[in-house]
């Protein structure tokens, strides 16, 4: 039976969500929070094998939450439920120690499943979170780059072209431009928006470019 | 203040200026009238010692006399007045100004009689030429009396009509400023309801449709359809509910400045996504790494929101094109968003009608920029439409409080 605490600041959520979690035969709610400190004190004391948890908290917030009821439980598997699908988000809360992560655009059965496949050791994630998460890319997308590349990488982050670059690095335009498809394939940047904000995430770039 | 009140209180000092003017020029004059009327003066009373000397006037001193009497002749100094001296007989030795006039402007006869014998007479005469010579010296400074008050009224009307444009100027841009901070707060609003409420109920009742669906997986046909439709369209309505969080979104976290390609790019993203058609966008951000004051940032984001919802609603375009552009060392940013699609016939009959390019013009002109818009110049579609807007980099708010 795997054991579901749900906190969530909009009751009518919680309420509708732990109906429908406990029709299933291997679920059990067996608690719901409606703000942060409550959610952490019930963890002072009890013990859940998964944390239905939305970011919008009263109180400490959601992350904060997430990452104290992670400290005192590391085994417990935390699933992100929430309005935000912003990359920026979702990273932090990946950052925090969440497990999985689905919106609440997601179908309620999914939520259902991602609780077993989270209790599995998976990472569940609604496919709007997905995409949010791969026009991140690879955070270290730019440390695959070799010295050169790298330099290159931060001219045309910088909205240098392939002229301009083959030009101020005394290469020739078809080697310029080599380096870019090479740039491409390793970071998985396509554009130079992409790479220029991927680059001011990093903070690459320093005037100089 | 209200412009009228403005305009009165302003005409009214300008008017009691012009007043003042008036009586300065007024009494220089009268006191140039004085002193050449008292010059006159003095001068007849001369005229007349130096006639008495005529009577028994010795022959060596005639000349010396003479002398006298023409330099008084001469100066003009005589108001209204002119002379002749004659001789034995009608020899002139000083004549009139006038050879001959009539009788009435004769206004006596004098006559001495020298130590030798000799008989002068001295006929005294009006004259018309310094009363006409006075006559159009008052007229001429008069003139220069008017033109100069009219000419103080003209610059004076023009600069307070020109301060009170401005200041009517000013204080419109200031509230068309309001009126957009309001929006803003209004969509503020509109997030935070539409997040915390409905979309918050729309998940609640997805869950509750869920939970019917299962209990109800054994029930007839067009129950399962009628739910499974249900589910369907709450689903929907989530998907509308996000997509109109993001279009009311403050997408500008701090208060610093704010890199726009990244917005800009969000904002060609979500219409990417949202519409079907197949639209060809582009984003031309230079320097792409162009980052702007808060306030500036957030015109820009949401000119070009509405720039691409005009665009996808009634342009039906192939391409679009968004591009803004800061020249070096300059304090403008330029704004473009074009398309090649059915274009405009009357442009400024649309802006009239619709709400959405005139709020966009208002909402440039009130930060102190224009907005200009033309038929597409991109090659090879149909007529298209172009918006061009310049922006002050730095918020002008300041300058219209």
């Amino acid at each position: 039976m795997i054991r579901v605490a749900l906190a969530d600041d909009h009751a009518i959520v919680r309420t509708g969500y732990r109906r429908l979690l406990e029709v299933e035969s291997d679920m059990e709610v067996v608690a719901d929070f409606g703000d942060s400190d409550t959610a952490c004190q019930w963890f002072a004391s009890h013990e859940a094998d998964v944390l239905v948890l939305d970011l919008s908290m009263p109180g400490r917030g959601g992350l904060e939450t997430l990452s104290r009821v992670k400290a005192r439980h590391p085994g417990l598997k935390v699933l992100i439920f929430s309005m935000h699908d912003s990359p920026v988000m979702v990273s932090q809360a990946f950052k925090a120690g969440a497990d999985g992560y689905l919106t609440k655009s997601s179908e309620p059965d999914e939520l259902i499943e991602a609780v077993r496949e989270i209790i599995q050791g998976g990472r569940p994630l609604s496919p709007d979170v997905a995409a949010a998460l791969s026009s991140m890319v690879d955070e270290a997308a730019h440390q695959a780059l070799s010295p050169r590349e790298f330099e290159i990488f931060r001219l045309l982050a910088a909205g240098r072209s392939v002229e301009e670059i083959a030009n101020r690095l005394f290469l020739s335009v078809k080697t310029a431009a080599n380096y870019q498809t090479a740039i491409r394939q390793k970071t998985g940047l396509a554009s130079t928006l992409e790479m220029f904000r991927h680059a001011t995430r990093h903070r690459l770039l320093d005037g100089s470019e | 203040m209200e412009l009228s009140r403005l305009l009165v209180r302003r005409m009214a000092l300008l008017l009691a200026a012009c007043f003042l003017l008036w009586w300065a020029l007024a009494a220089i004059e009268t006191r140039r009238d004085l002193r050449r009327e008292g010059q006159g003066a003095e001068e007849i009373a001369r005229l007349v010692g130096e006639l008495a000397n005529l009577h028994g006037l010795p022959a060596d001193r005639l000349e010396a006399q003479l002398s006298a009497l023409r330099e008084i002749h001469r100066s003009g100094s005589l108001q209204h007045l002119d002379f002749q001296v004659e001789v034995d007989q009608g020899r002139v030795l000083i004549p009139a100004r006038i050879h001959s006039w009539p009788k009435d402007r004769e206004l006596g006869r004098l006559h001495f009689q020298g130590q030798d014998g000799r008989r002068f007479e001295v006929s005294l005469l009006a004259d018309p030429v310094g009363a006409r010579e006075d006559a159009r010296s008052d007229l001429a400074g008069a003139l220069l009396a008017f033109l100069v008050l009219a000419c103080a009224v003209l610059a004076g009307v023009h600069r307070i009509s020109r301060q009170a444009l401005d200041q009517a100027d000013g204080q419109a841009r200031r509230q068309s400023l309001q009126w957009q901070a309001r929006e803003e707060a209004r969509r503020m609003r509109i997030e935070v309801r539409l997040q915390e409420q409905l979309a918050q109920d729309v998940t609640a009742l997805r869950a509750q449709l869920a939970l019917l669906s299962r209990h109800m997986a054994d029930k007839a046909d067009p129950v399962q359809t009628a739910l499974k439709e249900a589910r369907s369209q709450c689903g929907r309505i989530q998907q509308g509910v996000t997509a109109l969080l993001k279009d009311v979104r403050d997408p500008v976290c701090g208060e610093g400045r704010e890199a726009l390609a990244p917005l800009l790019h969000d904002v060609i993203e979500s219409w990417q996504d949202r519409q079907g058609a197949p639209i060809h966008w582009a984003l031309d951000v230079q320097p792409l790494n162009l980052s702007l004051p808060r306030e500036t940032a957030l015109m820009l984001y949401r000119m070009t929101q509405e720039a691409c919802s005009n665009i996808v609603r009634h342009s039906a375009p192939r391409r679009a094109r968004v591009a803004v552009r800061q020249a070096p060392d300059t304090a403008w940013v330029e704004w473009t968003v074009e398309d090649d699609g059915v274009g405009m016939e009357a442009i400024d009959e649309a802006i009239g009608r619709g709400t959405g390019l005139a709020a966009l013009r208002e909402g440039i002109w009130a930060r102190g920029g224009e907005l200009n818009i033309r038929p597409g110049e991109m090659q090879g579609g149909s007529a298209g439409l172009r918006l061009e807007a310049r922006l002050p980099v730095t918020p002008v708010r300041e300058e219209w409080s």
